[in-house]
């Protein structure tokens, strides 16, 4: 009986200190909430101003990825910018989230480092695992934001508008839905748009690795199909259960990018073209 | 004639688990609040038809609140088989109808029971324009004071309107998990007092969620008379290890009443 007790306490305790697993989750709710988090991004916007990339051909490439979960170096993610860096008709490229795989400041300066990599822009937003433990500070310090939009001006004149979400909670909230009804009125304005966010809305296929990982509230996941269709979104990237997924819903594409970290024996990204269309295609890294 | 009646239904229920597999859906009106209508011996179990009704309320910290309510019926076919429609509306714009069986693989001297459910739910947001089809099968094991489930539920959405442009406007999502773990104080069948339990579990009692969204919740009953009880239910969904279940993180409480209806048997 003694070595029973003393087992399941040196179990309990391995858990509880345990830096990648947030055991206490499972039973009580910490950290921030989503609309906590929506206000405080939208007010970091406000106060900023909106992003514009100018002066961009009329058809141009971004380069997208996703769950780089940063432990040892960021070579994989440092690969991506830098093939976007170097390709001609790319412009920014994008990280949808998971830059961290355990607590602690080191993985959001390695994904800042990165960032700044050559001339072009990264955008980034934020993951499940970036708010869990103590990493949402670091986060904030770094990024400030994961609810936002960038527009795009071509030299022709035509705009296109990328907007990002914050989904690390597995649900985009009450106030960014309304935020985002309110941007996607103005769709008119706009040759293309682009929606990312962290979570996929989907839950299709096997993948034991990330199976307990969860998504979007029903109610929540059938308006954002609806609104995605109704306002004739050009694409939807997403990131989360670490493989490459593609559906056709409505009009809409929407597209799973692959996971970048080390564990991963076949990592890719994404690679879009906006042109008079949207097109989009994997890579290899 | 009402043998060969009950006969068809055991056959056609028979047919639905062998050939599906399939789910929980209607089990869970079995389940509702520990509740044992099924051929196990106590006050409860010995009528043909019972009749579950309750009321919930839904709260997210990241969603509106969501209020609804439900009706739900079973029938014991025979001592091993029984058959359940339910029907339930939401505050959400969302209805929903489902059906299903549950079969009594074994029942021992002590009243353990295995059990084996199987359940199809459709739901419907009108305002959405989308559907889903969701089946389940679940295998359940109730003794004194535990009641464990372990199943899993496919599920089929469709976006009728959608189809019209573009894609199919259908997502098939298979094979997630579910399950529950209920402890309870006292024999599901004490006559005239509350009871109480504890649950851990992943889906509720009319819809399978997601996978991965669990919660926590203390149920119990009080039965009124020889066939009427009242049930109640408040639970919180936590966060989730790595936020992974925040999506739902909030509360949520059923306060609903179930009655026997039919002779003894």
């Amino acid at each position: 009986m003694k070595a029973k007790t003393l087992i399941l306490s040196a179990i309990a305790l391995a858990l509880c200190s345990c830096n990648r697993l947030d055991v206490k989750g499972m039973f009580w709710s910490s950290g921030s909430h989503t609309e906590e988090r929506v206000e405080d991004w939208l007010a970091w916007d406000k106060e900023h101003g909106e992003n514009i990339v100018a002066g961009v051909p009329e058809r141009y490439r971004v380069y997208v990825c996703s769950d780089i979960h940063l432990e040892g170096d960021a070579t994989r993610v440092a690969t991506v910018v830098e093939r976007e860096n170097a390709d001609p008709l790319a412009r920014f490229s994008i990280v949808l989230g998971d830059i961290a795989n355990e607590s602690g400041e080191r993985p959001f300066r390695l994904m800042d480092s990165v960032a700044r990599l050559g001339g072009d822009t990264c955008f980034v937003i934020l993951g499940n695992h970036d708010i869990y433990f103590d990493c949402e500070q670091y986060y904030r310090q770094y990024f400030h934001t994961s609810t936002y939009t960038v527009t795009v001006q071509t030299v022709g004149g035509a705009k296109d508008l990328f907007v990002f979400l914050d989904s690390g909670n597995a649900t985009h909230g009450k106030r960014q839905l309304a935020w985002l009804r309110e941007v996607l009125q103005h769709r008119s304005d706009y040759r293309h748009v682009v929606v990312g966010t962290h979570t996929c809305l989907f839950r299709t296929s096997y993948n034991y690795g990330t199976t307990p990982a969860a998504n979007l509230p029903e109610d929540e996941y059938y308006e954002l199909l609806r609104l995605m269709d109704e306002s004739d979104v050009s694409l939807v990237v997403m990131g989360h259960f670490h493989h490459k997924e593609e559906h056709q819903i409505g009009g809409v594409p929407y597209v799973m990018t692959d996971n970048l970290n080390e564990e991963k024996d076949t990592p890719s990204y994404l690679v879009v073209t906006l042109g008079d269309d949207v097109d989009y295609k994997y890579e290899e890294l | 004639m009402m043998n060969i009646k009950k006969q068809i239904f055991a056959a056609l229920l028979m047919i639905m688990v062998g050939i599906h597999g399939s789910t929980p859906l209607w089990g869970q009106v079995e389940e509702v609040q520990g509740s044992t209508s099924l051929p196990i011996e106590g006050v409860h179990g010995s009528t043909p038809i019972r009749v579950v009704g309750y009321g919930f309320y839904d709260y997210h910290y990241a969603t509106d609140g969501v209020g609804g309510g439900a009706l739900m019926a079973d029938w014991r076919v025979s001592q091993t088989f029984s058959l359940g429609a339910g029907v339930e509306y939401a505050s959400s714009n969302r209805i929903a109808a489902k059906l299903g069986g549950m079969a009594t693989l074994l029942t021992t001297s002590k009243g353990q029971r295995l059990t084996l459910e199987n359940g199809y739910l459709w739901r419907h947001y009108p305002s959405l324009d989308q559907q889903e089809f969701t089946s389940a099968l679940q295998l359940g094991w109730r003794a004194r004071h535990a009641d464990l489930h372990l199943g899993l539920c496919n599920r089929y959405s469709a976006a009728l309107v959608q189809r019209t442009e573009g894609g199919m406007g259908t997502v098939f999502e298979p094979m997630n998990v579910m399950f529950a773990i209920e402890g309870w104080w006292n024999n599901h069948t004490q006559p005239q007092q509350w009871n109480v339990g504890v649950r851990w579990s992943n889906y509720n009692d009319f819809v399978v969620e997601r996978v991965a969204n669990w919660f926590f919740s203390a149920k119990g009953y009080y039965t009124l008379n020889d066939g009427t009880r009242l049930n109640a239910e408040v639970g919180v969904h936590p966060v989730g290890s790595l936020n992974l279940t925040a999506s739902y993180d909030g509360w949520f409480m059923h306060l609903g009443a179930e009655r026997k209806l039919g002779k003894k048997q």
